[in-house]
């Protein structure tokens, strides 16, 4: 069997770079285009192209960001997870094709989603569009999120937990408003949401951090998971070190739920392979996102870091180094229910697996040549 | 009348058939280009015959100790898992290996077919 994510390994392009792509999501007024003004103002962002969505017949988001320039691409008259789906394609080919034919240095792009979007799509059409992928890879999703208004918008608006639960880095804006310190129900409820990812309250450093996203890339050691400190939520992880009482993830209102799976031992890549093969099949519409530090048994030097979202998946990487002291193998989920013991069960059947399988069961050979990072 | 062992083996039979034949697409409708291909759970039964021999033998219990020496994975042939429940459901085996394998396989089978889209699952 060749999955979806084993064929990966035999179609990445080892020195081959590509642009990498930062997602700017959040609910409608959580303060996307504020803040997008803001890294406008940030030095070092030549050859950065914006591309703004906004969903209604007229734009005026484009109007309303203070420092347009040609590289300021606006999407109208319909949300780019669906109705504008095709010209974010586009704009991409575009970038790409003008920066082949004059050699203009595109070094990163940035995507502003219209308020209502589901991220999932977009980020599909930058992961898995066969025009797009080539050139482009993503690099982050980051989230705005409005102090003030997020609590009452979570009960009511099941695309703004997508939107959060999908982002790699959480801006809280309009904290100057709250009139004292971030309450802890909305902590809590953003956490339950995504307990991996970073929640960035100082407001005046969200465009600053935002640029440093948007210039790194997308499986760098900077952005594997292992460097995140939620990553360890004892409630979520699952696995060789998980024992005792670490609960069982935590239901969520709109059915997210989302989970760490630990291994001390380095996995078997045949194993592995086979088993985020079957998963992703199984169950790749559920899987919001994914990311993954692991340690293999054939090169336990070098973790394979990967991420994907739902059944799309970036080539995977292998590091140079272990990132940390931290070796091992570390798989978050964020999932539209999936169970996370049935998940952690399944894998102890493939890490198992040692012997050779038959010609037609087995992933393709991984180069023993670290993947240079897009 | 049908041993509650015969009974638990029946149950997880019918559901690994179930499951077993099954095929998965991967990556269908996808512009990766993995599209055409699928694959069945019964592919994957030397896979979880192995990870069963592989706790039973670390399991500290005589009886499944034993078990697993005198039937190693090493030299199955054709569908080890469909035999086994098979065998189980004949009560074929000491008890206590008999209880250890169907603990096992009901967390086992049922998490696949949890993964499988939350089928009904045997009771454990």
């Amino acid at each position: 069997m060749s999955g979806h994510f084993s064929s990966l390994l035999a179609t990445d392009q080892p020195g081959h770079a590509r642009v990498p792509v930062t997602v700017l999501t959040g609910f409608l007024g959580s303060g996307k285009t504020t803040l997008l003004n803001a890294l406008l103002r940030e030095p070092d962002l030549q050859g950065t192209a914006v591309i703004v969505n906004e969903f209604g017949a007229i734009g005026i988001d484009h109007d309303l960001i203070a420092h347009t320039t040609e590289d300021t691409i606006l999407l109208a008259n319909g949300c780019m997870c669906c109705a504008v789906r095709g010209d974010l394609i586009g704009a991409l080919v575009r970038l790409g094709e003008r920066q082949a034919a004059d050699g203009s240095a595109l070094r990163q792009v940035l995507i502003e989603t219209s308020g209502l979007a589901d991220p999932a799509p977009i980020l599909r059409t930058v992961m898995g569009g066969p025009a797009v992928k080539e050139r482009f890879t993503l690099a982050s999703v980051c989230c705005t999120v409005d102090a003030v208004l997020a609590l009452g918008t979570l009960d009511r608006h099941p695309e703004a937990s997508r939107q959060i639960a999908m982002a790699d880095h959480l801006f809280l804006t309009k904290t100057d408003l709250l009139g004292g310190p971030v309450p802890q129900e909305l902590l809590g409820r953003i956490s339950g949401l995504n307990p991996t990812g970073t929640v960035h309250q100082q407001r005046e450093q969200h465009a600053a951090v935002l640029r440093q996203m948007m210039q790194a890339r997308a499986n760098d050691a900077r952005s594997a998971p292992a460097e995140n400190g939620l990553f360890y939520r004892p409630v979520s992880a699952i696995g060789d070190t998980a024992t005792g009482d670490t609960g069982t993830p935590p239901p969520h209102a709109d059915g997210i739920t989302s989970f760490v799976i630990v291994r001390d031992d380095p996995l078997p890549r045949d194993g592995f392979y086979a088993w985020l093969d079957m998963v992703i099949a199984m169950r790749g519409e559920d899987l919001l996102r994914v990311k993954g530090i692991v340690s293999l048994q054939e090169q336990p030097e070098r973790p394979l870091v990967f991420h994907g979202v739902q059944h799309l998946y970036q080539p995977p990487v292998s590091l140079p180094a272990w990132p940390s002291e931290d070796r091992r193998t570390r798989i978050v989920f964020i999932t539209r229910g999936v169970d996370a013991e049935a998940m952690d069960e399944s894998l102890r059947v493939f890490a198992r697996r040692r012997r050779p399988r038959p010609a037609a069961a087995a992933s393709p050979d991984l180069s023993s040549q670290p993947k240079e990072t897009p | 009348m049908a041993s509650d062992v015969s009974q638990r083996a029946a149950t997880l039979a019918r559901l690994w058939s179930e499951l077993a034949v099954r095929h998965v697409a991967l990556g269908s409708s996808c512009g990766c280009g993995a599209g055409g291909v699928s694959l069945q759970l019964i592919d994957f039964e030397l896979d979880i015959v192995d990870y069963l021999e592989d706790a039973g033998l670390r399991s500290g219990v005589r009886e499944v100790e034993e078990f697993f020496r005198a039937r190693p994975t090493s030299q199955a042939t054709g569908l080890p898992l469909q035999t086994l429940l098979e065998d189980l459901e004949r009560d074929a085996f000491a008890a206590a290996a008999s209880a250890w394998l169907l603990a096992r396989l009901e967390r086992t089978l049922n998490s696949f077919a949890e993964l499988h889209g939350g089928r009904p699952q045997a009771a454990p």
